[in-house]
């Protein structure tokens, strides 16, 4: 069969891969603290063409080298831009003005967000939902047993009265961006490679929820270029399926 | 089909329910006591796209957006004055409490236009217009009047009602240490949840109730318009990514026609 063949499907299979990124990007448009992904492809390095003798079916004669179009996808980026603020009326809404990330202690370690939308959890601990307890600058998940509850703009977090303190919100901030990833769970990142945040001072927004970050335009025209190149590259497929099916039924046939 | 299929269908539907939320905000613009619901959304789980499913990649994409969760604001609302005799408003924290005869379901409420009914005992019973009694700080059922037994064949007289303003002292006022669970049912009706805590009774505090008066929804029109305007944004985004994917099958499949 031809090279062409499987270079056009795995061009059409990136494409595909790509659509389902812009996708979750295009439905996140409205989430807080939503990161926008984006789909990155390379190709395969030259592939070397080597022929096989006739008699000696051991080693192959290099010929030389072809350069591959092959695109494969390679990995999903984050942008990790600040989103826009949106101001809420909820007692349980923060946001961080600037770079950092609040800290979660979930079932499956510690994992790091952006999204600031908390709740009061059963024991009356700051939880995020269906993730865990929001963890303080002491590493210890903040107790405040009400709702009713007032913030400073350095996270700390005060009863009632104004005067009381319950805990102060712990931001972490990672030196290199590539050491964390987004986790399989809604709006979490997770360390890799076994970076260590170190505590950072940004401020924090109270009533405030982060935006997503998402630039539809720039999601409608990836999408579109992805669908066109999707069928450019089907309608190259159809040719050299003419082609050999010329090949097979007609050339060589006995009238 | 492909994953940006469902991804855009998925995300059809919770803004499609957002706006349902947001509708109903809309319509309950005048309802007294109605306090406002803000949804907020959540991304779904992430997949890899190439490789076993338990296997730590970079290669990932989500499966789109669902609703999370839906606060109440509980912002007090503006003062309406009406001057009917048992409408009440709670100027500050708190709530009434009130229970339906028939199953002693006790629920609570912002909304305090109450009148008075005469029940088959013979006591006039302070009560919603759906048919449930004010409780007082003790939850017990508040009587107004009591109508005067008579004899066969005789005129009832008039009976004594307590006036309005004199029944603030009876009505019980429940606050909760948490209102972050509190979910409302039946319009302006709500039910703690169990991390709420124990309903305790104010006294005092700074909350006092204003006689002939109601308090109104605390709807923003102009946010929650704009959200609506977001919502309806956001669905037509989602379903153009649907229309998308469709074309990319349509081409799929016309490969060998």
């Amino acid at each position: 069969m031809s090279k062409g063949f499987y270079h056009l499907t795995s061009g059409m299979l990136t494409q595909n891969r790509n659509l389902s990124v812009i996708a979750n990007n295009m439905t996140n448009a409205a989430t807080p603290g939503f990161k926008s992904d984006e789909f990155i492809t390379t190709t395969f390095q030259n592939e070397m063409f080597s022929r096989y003798g006739n008699i000696n079916h051991e080693d192959g004669q290099e010929l030389g080298t072809t350069s591959s179009m092959i695109t494969a996808g390679e990995v999903t980026i984050t942008d990790y831009t600040q989103g826009i603020f949106e101001p809420t009326d909820m007692n349980m809404d923060f946001a961080i003005a600037g770079p950092g990330f609040f800290q979660v202690q979930t079932v499956d370690g510690l994992m790091y967000t952006r999204n600031g939308a908390f709740i009061i959890d059963d024991e009356g601990y700051i939880a995020l939902q269906h993730a865990g307890r929001v963890l303080g600058e002491d590493n210890q998940p903040i107790y405040i047993g009400t709702d009713n509850i007032q913030a400073l703009d350095d996270g700390t977090i005060l009863a009632a009265d104004g005067n009381t303190v319950l805990g102060r919100l712990g931001i972490v901030d990672f030196e290199d961006y590539n050491g964390i990833q987004k986790s399989k769970q809604e709006g979490l990142f997770t360390a890799i490679g076994g970076q260590q945040p170190a505590p950072v001072d940004t401020p924090i927004e109270w009533k405030t929820l982060e935006k997503s970050n998402v630039d539809l335009v720039k999601q409608m025209t990836d999408m579109m270029a992805s669908e066109r190149a999707l069928q450019s590259a089907a309608q190259v497929l159809k040719m050299y399926d003419q082609l050999l099916g010329k090949a097979t039924t007609e050339i060589g046939r006995v009238q | 089909m492909d994953r940006s299929f469902y991804t855009g269908a998925v995300g059809a539907i919770a803004h499609q329910e957002r706006l349902n939320i947001i509708a109903n905000n809309i319509a309950n613009v005048n309802t007294h006591g109605y306090k406002n619901k803000p949804s907020t959304f959540s991304e779904c789980i992430y997949s890899n796209l190439n490789a076993v499913a338990q296997e730590p990649t970079d290669y990932i994409a989500g499966a789109g957006v669902h609703v999370e969760k839906t606060n109440v604001d509980f912002t007090q609302g503006h003062l309406a004055t009406t001057g009917l005799e048992y409408d009440y408003m709670i100027m500050g924290d708190g709530f009434f409490a009130i229970q339906n005869p028939v199953t002693q379901e006790i629920t609570y409420t912002r909304n305090g236009n109450f009148m008075t009914s005469l029940q088959p005992d013979g006591n006039f019973y302070l009560e919603t217009a759906n048919g449930k009694r004010v409780l007082d700080a003790n939850q017990n059922p508040i009587i107004v009047g009591t109508l005067p037994p008579t004899a066969e064949g005789e005129v009832p007289g008039s009976q004594e009602m307590i006036a309005g303003e004199d029944l603030i002292e009876q009505i019980g006022i429940y606050t909760f240490p948490s209102k972050n669970g509190i979910e409302s049912v039946r319009g302006t009706e709500f039910i703690p949840a169990e991390k709420d805590g124990q309903p305790v009774v104010t006294a005092g505090n700074g909350t006092i109730l204003a006689n002939k008066a109601l308090e109104m929804s605390n709807v923003n029109l102009g946010q929650e318009v704009t959200k609506m305007i977001e919502a309806q944004r956001c669905y037509q985004y989602a379903l153009r990514m649907v229309q998308t994917s469709d074309e990319v099958e349509t081409t799929i499949n016309g490969l060998r026609s």
